[in-house]
């Protein structure tokens, strides 16, 4: 990265003096990389912070999700028993439980303080894709190449229901933060809105152009939706009113099923953060819709600097500090922590 | 939030049919929490389960009483399940930690039991004969609650008064600072909680016998469900202060209550104050009342039969909404109970079974296309002059994009709202309260290991079917699954399950085991060539052609 932080320093102390709101707008993260995690044999897909903020949980293509101490740097469990690879993990809200999703079509939710499999979910007929907790961690959410959506009882491990929910693999699945409503992409183009009580759909929202949907996720208040497509763009959505509010774009995202997230740990500005199929990692200011920062990547793995040298598919948010998680493909295969250390969030020690 | 999406008729709709059936056990009784979002039943060898109402499943269990369980109430804050056994007990368990907190012995056998809202170790026990009786769980102290003599006791003295204590059914207000109480010959009262002193008596002019009372959610309205086969419904208002200090022992009761009927019309003199309406089940099939209750906006009253035979009325219209039988093997009805958030209820059956009452859900085929309105009737379409044509008109902007003035607009993905599922709109004073328990942590208890999972479910259902009234035996949790074998090994216990899958993969070609399967890890290739692996792999996946 060298001189780049220092760059957008510069940019930074000049901005329009037009209020306070404005200056937030032009407010830049200094993103940096803080630490970079070795251990997956192959690509890393998907990544996830604990609740309580202490661990990250990272799937892989190798069968086997992994959990670190982020502040340590050091793997504290390894998750195995998957028969093929993994394509999602995610945590209970209390961080106590984890769930794999594996192309082995099951899930398994593990316990985290014992570190046993506790349950194997079984139904799905075809690769499982995305799976989310409920906020009442009672039942949680599933996607796959079936097409279908299925919600398990988390106690039990029995399906609780099954939704014909797309026409094409389902790639995300999200739940309202009151639970009541589930989110579901696919690459049908269509993002869609159950509701949770009786499994029913209560909207559809769709582009004109209708390109695969890869990725959605509702924003931390409930009311907005953002959504990820394969033409390379990225999508904020009034779900509600069925319209779409904002459009970012200058990444590459082509292919892969590309993560993104909201960043509004910072306390400089709220940002739309997502990986590229280019190595980089983009961050946008959410309400201009314009680069806030670019993180840089590789070429090669031989090629100083410390980017990713492959698709960034994998990110997740720390849940209260200026700090991401990235994951790349198969040449890369390394974790990478990224903290903005100006952001006051970032107290001193907390990096020890 | 999901209610700003959902038709705001359909949500209001009366349950046409059953949804589901619970089963652990023989259930007796059933009761929501505040939110609905747990259901607490008790049971006839004693055992009070807890459900998960949203995954219909079991989520505590546990064994306070020897005895069947006559009725269980809830405290506010969800914290507490307050359970009457005929075992004569009155027993709180407090359902985080499944732990009983408190049990005291009741001089005689209990039909129901009503917690304070404002103090929840407070419960107010109905008896099966004889006064309510209020119990302080804390200390377990009880004082009787007053009722009126009748009138041959205030003739003949002392003497009969020893046996001829009136039976009562007994409500708290909403706020917990007064008592509804329900009794033989039509009186209905109102007592100060405090003092134990009468506020207010009407009598019902024709003088039956009220079996139970219920209080609606906003605490204004009682529904008395009477032994001459009606339902009334009474006005209730707070008393003020100055009310409060004019109250009066119960020898006065006799001669100070109110006659009153629906002829003489509203009567606004007192705290109580019959409705104009009333309900019953037709005139030629004059079942009596098995149970009664509110819906949850309290638009309509429900009554239901000894025979399964539900009838909803609007409260103020008086219309029969909905009348309701249940089809298949006769199970006749104990228990009903109406979720406080949804249109849905729920009845127990003798059979120990617990069904829960929807509505048939109507497919809204609009919200599968945006562009797609449901029309109530045939509309002819009158075409525009110009509308097939193959050019587009150049001042047409394509539908759907954002308009781009507005792209910029400052949106708030932070601030939320209070959650609507779990703060009800009459629940004020929330600030104040203790913190609620709205759901149960998860916990997941480790499996068997090699026994497949739906045959542990059957074996568990019927352990439960056979089970013996065992006093020892303190709790009936999950774990009971788990006992006889060792907690479940993590790898190896999948094995035995994974036979299907994996005969489906091998019939896929070898090299998905060489490379990652799914489109998220496609990346091996190298940089310029993400497309070439991605086609190898849609190709495996046969999926659509246009697709790829």
């Amino acid at each position: 990265m060298g001189d780049q932080p220092m760059r957008q320093a510069a940019i930074a102390s000049s901005p329009p003096r037009v209020g306070k709101a404005a200056l937030k707008d032009f407010a830049r993260p200094q993103y940096e990389h803080y630490r970079t995690f070795e251990g997956h044999t192959m690509a890393v897909v998907a990544l996830a912070f604990s609740p309580d903020e202490t661990l990250l949980a990272s799937a892989s293509a190798d069968k086997t999700a992994k959990v670190w101490n982020p502040f340590q740097g050091i793997c504290v469990w390894t998750l195995e028993g998957h028969t093929k690879g993994l394509s999602d993990v995610c945590w209970d809200r209390e961080g106590k439980f984890l769930c794999t999703a594996s192309d082995d079509f099951t899930l398994k939710l593990w316990d985290v303080r014992t570190k046993q499999c506790l349950r194997t979910l079984e139904g799905h007929t075809h690769h499982v894709f995305c799976c989310c907790f409920s906020p009442k961690d009672n039942h949680l959410v599933s996607g796959s190449f079936d097409e279908t959506l299925r919600i398990w009882d988390t106690r039990t491990g029995h399906c609780l229901r099954e939704i014909p929910a797309h026409s094409d693999p389902v790639t995300a699945v999200d739940y309202h933060r009151d639970g009541s409503l589930i989110l579901s992409t696919s690459y049908d183009g269509l993002t869609r809105i159950w509701n949770t009580d009786d499994g029913k759909c209560v909207k559809t929202l769709m582009d004109d152009t209708q390109p695969p949907v890869v990725f959605a996720k509702f924003s931390p208040n409930g009311k907005y939706v953002l959504t990820a497509s394969l033409d390379s763009s990225l999508k904020l959505w009034d779900f509600e009113q069925c319209k779409m509010a904002k459009r970012y774009a200058g990444h590459v995202n082509s292919k892969h099923c590309i993560f993104a997230s909201f960043g509004t740990t910072d306390q400089k500005g709220k940002w739309i953060i997502s990986g590229s199929e280019d190595h980089t990692i983009h961050i946008w200011h959410l309400n201009t819709r314009t680069h806030a920062q670019q993180i840089p990547g590789r070429e090669s793995a031989e090629e100083g600097g410390e980017g990713h040298c492959d698709a960034v598919l994998a990110l997740a948010c720390h849940p209260r500090l200026a700090m991401f998680a990235t994951g790349a493909l198969q040449k890369d295969r390394t974790i990478k922590l990224w903290v903005d250390r100006s952001d006051p969030s970032i107290e001193p020690g907390v990096l020890q | 939030m999901n209610r700003r999406l959902i038709d705001p008729f359909q949500a209001t709709e009366l349950p046409e049919t059953v949804e589901e059936v619970l089963q652990r056990g023989t259930a007796t009784c059933a009761e929501f929490n505040s939110w609905g979002t747990l259901l607490a039943a008790g049971g006839d060898t004693g055992e009070v389960i807890i459900w998960d109402f949203e995954t219909k499943g079991v989520a505590r269990a546990s064994q306070p009483h020897d005895q069947a369980v006559t009725c269980v109430a809830w405290s506010r804050d969800g914290r507490h399940v307050v359970s009457v056994a005929r075992d004569c007990t009155v027993s709180s368990l407090s359902i985080l930690d499944n732990k009983q907190v408190a049990k005291v012995k009741l001089p005689t056998q209990p039909v129901a039991v009503c917690v304070n809202r404002n103090s929840p170790s407070e419960a107010l026990v109905s008896m099966k004969e004889g006064a309510p009786i209020l119990v302080d769980l804390a200390t377990g102290t009880r004082r009787e609650v007053p009722c009126v003599p009748s009138d041959s006791d205030a003739r003949k003295g002392p003497r009969s008064s020893l046996g001829g204590a009136q039976t009562a059914c007994a409500v708290f207000s909403r706020d917990g600072r007064c008592i509804y109480l329900g009794q033989s010959r039509g009186y209905l009262c109102i007592l100060d909680r405090d003092s134990l002193q009468f506020l207010d008596v009407v009598r019902l002019a024709s003088g039956p016998r009220i079996s139970s009372i219920k209080l609606d959610r906003k605490g204004r309205r009682l529904l008395a469900s009477c032994s001459d086969r009606v339902l009334r419904v009474a006005e209730v208002a707070a008393p003020s202060e100055q009310q409060r200090q004019q109250a009066f022992p119960a020898e006065q009761a006799l001669s100070r209550a109110r006659i009153v009927s629906r002829d003489k019309g509203a009567d606004k003199a007192g705290l109580i104050a019959l409705s104009r309406q009333e309900f019953q089940a037709g005139t030629v099939e004059r079942s009596s009342w098995q149970a009664a209750a509110f819906s949850f906006d309290s638009e309509h009253v429900a009554g239901a039969t000894a025979g399964h035979k539900i009838y909803a009325w609007s409260l103020h219209s008086g219309i029969l909404g909905r009348f309701l039988e249940f089809e298949g093997t006769s199970d006749e009805l104990l228990h009903m109970a109406w979720h406080p958030k949804r249109s849905c209820f729920l009845t127990v059956g003798t059979s120990g079974k617990i069904y829960v009452w929807a509505q048939v859900y109507k497919e809204n085929w609009s919200a599968f296309a945006p562009d797609f309105t449901e029309l109530e009737e045939n509309q002819e379409y009158i075409e525009r002059e110009d509308e097939f044509d193959i050019n587009p008109r150049p001042d047409e902007k394509p539908s759907g994009a954002c308009a781009n003035g507005k792209d910029d607009e400052e949106l708030d993905v932070e601030t939320a709202e209070p959650i609507e599922a779990l703060y009800c709109s009459s629940d004020e004073d929330v600030a104040t309260a203790p913190p609620r328990l709205h759901h149960l942590p998860l916990e997941i208890e480790p499996q068997r290991p090699s026994t497949p999972e739906p045959d542990a479910a059957e074996d568990a259902d019927a352990e439960d079917d056979d089970e013996e009234p065992d006093a020892d035996m303190v709790s009936l949790s999950p774990s009971q699954d788990a006992a006889p074998g060792q907690p479940g090994e993590a790898g190896p216990s999948g094995e035995g399950r994974h036979k299907r899958p994996a005969a489906r993969s091998r019939s896929r070609s070898m090299d998905a085991r060489e490379m990652p399967p799914a489109l998220r890890q496609k990346g091996e290739d190298g940089g310029g060539q993400h497309g070439a692996g991605l086609l190898r792999d849609l190709n495996q996946l046969d999926l659509p052609p246009d697709l790829i």
